[in-house]
């Protein structure tokens, strides 16, 4: 498995996430993920197991 | 409150006050909520931030859950759920003392979905262990006969994490444990889908035998997984992970290019984020070394033009896979939401809608919204997992249960199940009878009113019976009527205004639209399951399977309510404005001395009413439409004869924006100022955009809700049809609710016995131009004068 890491900008409120994506080497599954910031859901990500968002403070 | 107050129907004549205050209540509850999950800021102020959302969140919670329904429970429950705030929903259930709330079928399952997803950072042992808690309460539902695709999906994805972790280890005994999970999960996908029929079950099921090196398994899993998304409108989906594992299936079961090709357009259009091109490729990277095609290819050639298009290579940084968020296209979509280049086809599926797939997914309930948020009377028309449970119960009834029947000469056994019943035709004939009877349309509540004229039949004050009838009803579950409220609650049921027996054409359509829907589904779950069996035993499910066959001949067969303007080329009476504007006034057409509808003489269209009705729409193969037909329930006897009136293709056009003209029969020469025929025809209303379901987020899946107030009395099918039967209960509860209402518009008075009665010569004009204008006495009706009469002698 591999951790894949996407920069996100939450549609909600606009503020930036890193979204870690644990991957498995074959088939992953369907898991939603939500804003570090405003909390609320940006979609779905296939997955190995449900991801963890970080919210980017900037300057 | 260790249950939720449900109430029945018959309490709702003395509960005007009563609902009054909890609509208050509900309302304020509702406010607090949505304020607390508020995206909007005050001007110079900042984002709320998840951390106030939640702390919001729990200061209502802090107030005390006691007295909460379980409505309430929900709309907490779900804000957590939709700020990943999993650590409070379980604390919020584990402290919720609300019986009902606890036991939901659909708070269970969420409930297990948050142990599933709830973060532990790096502490593997707490993780395993709320999988293993996930699995727990998804095995319960299941033992008690609640085993939906959720409950196996959730059970096979826990399986699948915890053999993740498992391969993180080196020792042989925890990769052969890897493995016996891994073969855990696939059983546990295969047996959710056998059970449920659900593609998002399908689909695991199908990528598991791959990963388990079971390719002809998995072959002939995919064949049944793509039936399955067709029978739940995948053809027409926007949602990325139903066309996605359409598509995947598709290719895997050998369907032809065409159908690749429009489901890759729809995936195309579904696009949002980069990420789901990646995802999507792997997927197809894996599926092309197992299943190489050229489909497959095509579908992987065209994947990478799409994310070389959107994601230039300069974003992609070394060492990590950083991807840009929302994806633009600098080019125009493919329009087209059907697997048809027949533009009579497109123009009427766009047109309608069906609740082919509503239901099922996760939430439960889906709304199509009404006005009264805005100030309007119509409630919002609420379809849950309790109304499909509840018809789906009603259509394996027999004839002779549900009280309806049609001649031996029809074949149908009475005393044999609707769903045993294979003629579309004959199941629309009994379902109207059912509808009909229930709705009490030839003459509503025994008051002489017949529904098919009350558009036009109107007493003095401007309403009909029926029209009071259902403001009452408004004002007795504590609603004010023209109030504009957002959080106002006006939930119903289907299932409500169907036992209750109050519905005008909208209603007739949307139980008619229901019960086919769920007859269909019915026949087609049975072929599946044979298909599906026949994959699970090792065997090919051949493409001449006769299953195959005649499951493409229910699915090519479709129900859909549209909401249509009568048109027809006769002059309306006017409206107008401080501006000297005027405008056609709907309903009311302008009319000779003798009755007779005055022609255009312009001959130009004019609207005469709105309708909702259903059209049954009948398609081949080659996605061409081979014939139509109004099937409306309401319109049957008089002005209209839409319950069975099949319409000639070739006759139907579609105008420059893609919306159809149906003609849809003549009104006669006699009624025509003109001494002629007058053509009549359907176009869509303005409003009309096809599918416009959203989720409701405050419904535990079990509730059955009228105008917002639950009501108690839905537990069984059996238990709806017995207050189906129950015409005359009904109508009296719907007769007292009308005079128990303090703002009535004189109704009371109408009511009452002859002989106290004032005598009141009511003019009616009834503008359908079957009659010139009828003078007729108030209260004609030697029916409805014996009901009211023995009414008040049972009250005495």
């Amino acid at each position: 498995m591999k951790e894949v890491v996407y920069d996100v900008v939450c549609p909600h409120c606009q503020k930036r996430n890193k979204v870690f994506v644990l991957l498995s080497d074959d088939f992953n599954e369907k898991e939603e993920f939500h804003c570090d910031f405003c909390g609320l859901e940006i979609g779905a990500v296939e997955a190995a197991e449900p991801p963890r968002t970080e919210y980017i403070e900037e300057e | 409150m260790s249950n939720d107050n449900l109430m029945m129907l018959s309490d709702l004549p003395e509960s005007f006050d009563l609902n009054k205050k909890r609509t208050l209540e509900m309302s304020a509850f509702t406010e607090a909520v949505d304020k607390a999950m508020d995206m909007s800021s005050p001007k110079g102020q900042k984002v709320m931030s998840k951390k106030e959302k939640i702390a919001a969140l729990d200061q209502i919670v802090a107030q005390g859950l006691d007295g909460l329904e379980s409505s309430q429970m929900m709309r907490l429950f779900s804000a957590y759920r939709d700020l990943a705030a999993f650590d409070k929903m379980i604390s919020l259930y584990d402290n919720s003392v609300n019986e009902d709330f606890k036991k939901a079928p659909m708070v269970r399952e969420q409930l297990a979905v948050a142990y599933r997803k709830l973060p532990r950072e790096n502490n593997s042992i707490a993780k395993v262990w709320d999988y293993y808690k996930s699995i727990a309460i998804s095995k319960d539902l299941i033992r008690e006969g609640y085993g939906n695709g959720v409950c196996f999906e959730n059970i096979g994805r826990c399986c699948r994490y915890i053999a993740n972790r498992s391969a993180e280890s080196e020792s042989s005994s925890a990769q052969y444990h890897q493995q016996a999970l891994l073969k855990k999960s696939v059983q546990q996908f295969e047996t959710g889908f056998l059970n449920s029929l659900e593609t998002s079950v399908g689909v695991q099921a199908m990528h598991g035998n791959i990963m388990l090196g079971f390719p002809e398994r998995a072959k002939e899993t995919a064949k049944v997984v793509y039936l399955a998304a067709l029978r739940d409108g995948a053809e027409e989906s926007n949602d990325y992970f139903c066309i996605s594992a359409a598509l995947q299936a598709a290719c895997i079961a050998g369907e032809d290019r065409k159908t690749i090709e429009h489901l890759y357009n729809q995936l195309e259009k579904s696009f949002s984020f980069s990420w789901e091109i990646g995802d999507i490729q792997r997927d197809m990277d894996r599926i092309a070394k197992v299943f190489p095609s050229e489909n497959i290819e095509f579908v992987r050639n065209s994947l990478e033009k799409t994310r070389q298009e959107v994601i230039p290579e300069t974003l992609v940084k070394q060492g990590i896979e950083v991807k840009t968020g929302l994806i633009r296209f600098n080019r125009e979509h493919d329009k087209q939401r059907h697997m048809t280049s027949d533009p009579k086809l497109r123009a009427v599926l766009e047109n309608s809608y069906n609740y082919r797939g509503c239901g099922s997914t996760f939430r439960g309930s889906n709304r199509v919204c009404g006005n009264m948020a805005f100030g309007g009377q119509l409630p919002d028309h609420a379809v849950s997992r309790k109304d499909l449970r509840l018809f789906t119960g009603l259509i394996k009834m027999t004839p002779d249960q549900l009280g309806v029947s049609l001649d031996h000469e029809s074949g149908v056994d009475p005393n044999k199940p609707l769903t045993e019943i294979k003629d579309p035709e004959v199941f629309m004939k009994l379902a109207d009878q059912l509808i009909r009877k229930t709705f009490s349309t030839e003459n509503f509540a025994n008051s002489g009113l017949h529904m098919e004229n009350n558009a036009f039949q109107k007493e003095k004050n401007g309403e009909s019976l029926y029209d009071a009838t259902v403001k009452s009803v408004l004002r007795a579950t504590g609603k004010t009527i023209g109030e504009k409220s957002k959080t106002i609650d006006s939930r119903t049921n289907i299932s409500a205004i169907f036992a209750l027996g109050m519905g005008d054409c909208r209603h007739h359509a949307q139980v008619k639209q229901i019960m086919f829907d769920m007859w269909q589904k019915e026949q087609m779950n049975a072929l599946l399951g044979t298909m599906y069996r026949t994959a699970l035993s090792n065997r090919k499910i051949s493409s001449n399977a006769p299953e195959r066959k005649e499951f493409f001949g229910i699915l090519d067969t479709e129900l859909r309510s549209a909401d249509v303007q009568v048109m027809l080329p006769i002059l309306m009476q006017q409206g107008k404005n401080d501006k000297g504007e005027t405008w056609d006034l709907l309903y009311k057409p302008e009319l000779t001395t003798d009755g007779k509808y005055v022609v255009d003489p312009s001959n130009a269209q004019h609207s005469l009413e709105e309708h909702t009705l259903c059209w049954l729409i009948k398609r081949n193969r080659n996605g061409e439409l081979t014939a139509f037909g109004m099937r409306d329930a309401f319109y049957q006897k008089l002005h209209y004869e839409w319950g069975n009136m099949d319409v000639d293709v070739s006759q139907i056009k579609v105008n420059e924006n893609g919306k159809p003209e149906i003609p849809a029969g003549v009104i006669p020469a006699s009624k025509s100022s003109s001494g002629k025929e007058i053509q009549v025809c359907q176009i869509p209303t303005s409003y009309n955009d096809g599918k416009r379901d959203s989720f409701i987020k405050d419904s535990i899946g079990r509730d059955v809700c009228l105008v917002g107030i639950p009501l108690d009395g839905f537990a069984t099918p059996s238990d709806f049809l017995k207050m189906i039967k129950d015409r005359n209960g009904m109508f009296k509860i719907m007769e007292n609710v009308l005079q128990n209402d303090p703002e009535n518009k004189n109704w009371k008075r109408w009511l009452e016995p002859q002989t106290q009665k004032q005598e009141k010569e009511t003019t009616v004009k009834k503008k359908s131009g079957l009659q010139a204008s009828i003078k007729r006495t108030a209260f004609v009706s030697k029916d409805n004068r014996q009901f009211f009469d023995a009414l008040n002698k049972k009250t005495r």
